[in-house]
């Protein structure tokens, strides 16, 4: 038994006035360093997986300048995208959203018109950030460009939790972890942007960066020797940054195994905390679906990689299903679900 | 609702009655003294989800009576978010939903509720609230009120329900007078705007919106659930007046659910009723409601939204006199109650409700 509440209230003349909270919202930016791993396949597939399980969701394509979200929902030239808002067309993000032929799922598809969309100016980048923080749904992924430009690390860091999507290649291990280092000194300098000597330090130690020595322990020491309060915060800002990764094109259980070296090499030089929670098998359907301009979930529900995308949904993610259809086993149901939908695209 | 937390489980049952013959023996008390002097009050309104709702009035005439005393209000976990948002209480115990009285979870509350010395207490609800009834006659007040049950014997303090089916809220006032407690009970609900409109962007299909949108109560209660036809025939109706189904749920009713939505798609929205502030939330922005069982029937009239109520036993117990756009149906068995009738009985409501506007 628990107390709820111990509050002294007036007795007001009999009006009971009913509060309710509103169910949290989670970003998920994602990411990758290298082009290619499928950030955007992943981004949506993940995104018709979370609708089926009857989630709000709206799919952002945060790839400024290279913007393709829109062709895995047949849309060749949409009427409506985030150039109308980046050129203030529009006054709210929510103006340029698309509906798609999924249930609850809605689309935000990146410009290419607009020349040096990729160069964004600081303020209408801030300004982006604040519009998606504040789109009603329950999910909202923003699939992100290769490369680590500010304006990719500074959407990533829209979330403490999010995706890194990796292929097992060593070039694509590579250049995720220079993602997430180039991500960290990111995050520190811009928390510390005020604080002139303790960001000369993160500067000087990020120059450095990609000696053996640099590693994110040391500099949180220098930072705590420098200043203990700001050694203090580096701390926790390391320690709440927890991204996910996603292993995209598997071909044997083998590159699987060796996600763990990765994830414990992060650990060990960028005090990162990285969560593997599934990997999808590398599948020529996916190429299919990608000429059909349909997701693989809508058109090959019953393969191995639509298994792999609703198994990491539901056991690497956690999202339960809402309307208790399928338990984390079921993934045929799942399938037939998706099948049953794929009627309405 | 599980029945056997409703009415206790057989095995439950059988066993209170061999261990506990009679009321517990305890040195005489001086009622009207102790009635008047109670500092710490505990209610355990109707286990029912609209047992809140009922008994909002009755909260509201002991805190007129009462103003300085601590009162704490008794219910399950899955009603506390409702429950906290009533004025008249200072506190909300919660009880797991799924204990046994044999249980340790059990006999912790009850610890507990002795440890808190009440000087009062009042249970609400007749024929149900089997466990809640249990924790009153195991909580140590002083004065234990509450409705007599057959066969038990958890209250110092019985009264005896009169003869003939009155409203259930209408009761437990009467329970007042009896003590001379009587005022101005009326209570009005209402939702807080700006978070309902959050919430129903969240659930409702933007598709619609303007369009309108009827709930329905798929849980069963005690009572069996509507059936597959009657709902087919609802929602089919509802569908050619270009509205959608708003669906509350219960984990125990999600095949029904499955199957409606596999076969209307995005004309129904279903909603699993965990949360009872977001349901009230949704509720309210529908324009009417469908139910067989009091669960959702009261949160809508509270709500004063129209209500067709489709009842296998008297609806006077449940819907309050002069309710023009509360509908009842009476039958003996719920699924005996035609679509055609459910959808005769909305218009009526809807009509009413204009009328009362």
């Amino acid at each position: 038994m628990s107390v709820q509440l111990e509050t002294e209230r007036e007795v007001d003349p009999g009006i009971i006035v009913l509060d309710t909270k509103v169910p949290d919202k989670v970003i998920w930016p994602i990411a990758g360093g290298k082009g290619g791993t499928g950030k955007s396949t992943i981004a949506a597939n993940l995104g018709v997986g979370l609708s089926l399980l009857g989630y709000k969701v709206v799919l952002v394509d945060g790839d400024l300048g290279g913007a393709d979200l829109h062709l895995f929902f047949d849309q060749i030239a949409p009427p409506k995208s985030l150039n109308n808002f980046l050129s203030r067309e529009v006054d709210k993000l929510e103006d340029v959203m698309l509906t798609t032929p999924q249930e609850n799922l809605k689309l935000i598809c990146g410009g290419n018109e607009m020349v040096s969309l990729a160069n964004i100016p600081f303020l209408t980048k801030e300004k982006l950030k604040r519009h998606i923080k504040k789109l009603d749904a329950d999910f909202v992924l923003i699939d992100l460009g290769a490369g680590t430009s500010y304006n990719t690390l500074d959407l990533f860091s829209l979330s403490e939790e999010g995706i890194i999507v990796c292929t097992p290649e060593p070039h694509a291990r590579v250049d995720a972890y220079g993602f997430l280092k180039n991500m960290v000194y990111r995050k520190l300098q811009r928390h510390f942007s005020k604080n002139i000597p303790i960001k000369a330090t993160i500067d000087r130690f990020a120059r450095q960066g990609g000696r053996r020595t640099g590693r994110m322990r040391e500099l949180v020491e220098q930072l705590l020797k420098q200043d203990p309060m700001a050694g203090r915060e580096a701390v926790d800002l390391l320690a709440t940054f927890k991204p996910k990764l996603i292993l995209n094109q598997v071909r044997n259980k083998r590159q699987v195994d060796q996600v763990q070296r990765f994830i414990e090499l992060v650990k060990e030089y960028l005090s990162t905390e990285m969560e593997f929670v599934g990997y999808v098998r590398r599948d020529t359907r996916f190429l299919e679906a990608c000429e059909r301009r349909r997701p693989l979930l809508i058109d090959f529900p019953k393969t191995s990689a639509a298994r792999d995308l609703c198994d990491l949904l539901m056991i690497g993610l956690r999202i339960d299903d809402r309307l208790h259809r399928f338990a984390a086993s079921h993934f045929r149901k799942m399938a037939e679900v998706a099948k049953a939908s794929a009627k309405f695209w | 609702m599980n029945s056997s937390w409703l009415r206790g489980s057989l095995w439950e049952r059988f066993t209170l009655r061999w261990t506990r013959s009679g009321p517990e023996q305890t040195a005489p008390v001086e009622i009207l003294r102790e009635f008047r002097e109670a500092r710490k009050i505990l209610i355990i309104p109707n286990d029912r989800v609209g047992g809140l709702f009922i008994g909002a009035p009755f909260y509201k005439v002991i805190r007129h009576f009462y103003p300085q005393a601590q009162i704490d209000l008794l219910v399950e976990e899955g009603k506390v978010s409702i429950a906290r948002q009533i004025p008249f209480i200072d506190s909300i115990l919660s009880a797991p939903q799924d204990m046994s009285v044999r249980s340790s979870a059990f006999k912790k509350i009850a610890g507990d509720l002795r440890l808190r010395s009440f000087d009062l207490c009042f249970c609400l609800g007749l024929d149900c609230s089997f466990k809640l009834t249990q924790l009153c006659g195991a909580s140590g007040a002083r004065l234990r009120v509450g409705f007599q049950r057959r066969g038990l014997r958890p209250f110092n303090i019985e009264v005896v329900p009169e003869e003939g089916t009155a409203y259930e809220g209408e009761r437990y006032l009467r329970l007042l007078r009896i003590f001379g407690l009587s005022c101005n009970s009326e209570v009005r609900w209402t939702l807080a705007q700006d978070k309902v409109q959050k919430l129903s962007a969240r659930v409702f299909n933007e598709e619609f919106a303007g369009g309108m949108i009827v709930a329905i109560d798929l849980t069963s209660g005690e009572s069996e659930g509507l059936g597959k036809r009657q709902l087919e025939h609802i929602i089919g109706g509802l569908i050619e007046r270009g509205a959608q189904a708003l669906l509350f749920f219960s984990l125990a009713d999600r095949k029904q659910v499955i199957y409606l939505k596999e076969c209307y798609g995005r004309q129904v929205i279903p909603f699993e009723q965990d949360d009872m502030a977001a349901t009230a939330a949704l509720l309210g922005e529908c324009a009417a409601l469908i139910s067989c069982n009091t669960d959702l029937l009261h949160l809508g009239l509270a709500l004063e939204i129209p209500v067709v109520g489709i009842f296998d036993d008297d609806p006077r117990r449940w819907i309050p006199p002069q309710r023009r756009f509360a509908h009842e149906i009476e039958v003996s068995k719920v699924r005996q109650a035609g679509g055609a009738r459910i959808m005769e009985g909305l218009e009526i409501a809807l009509q009413g409700k204009k009328e009362n506007a």
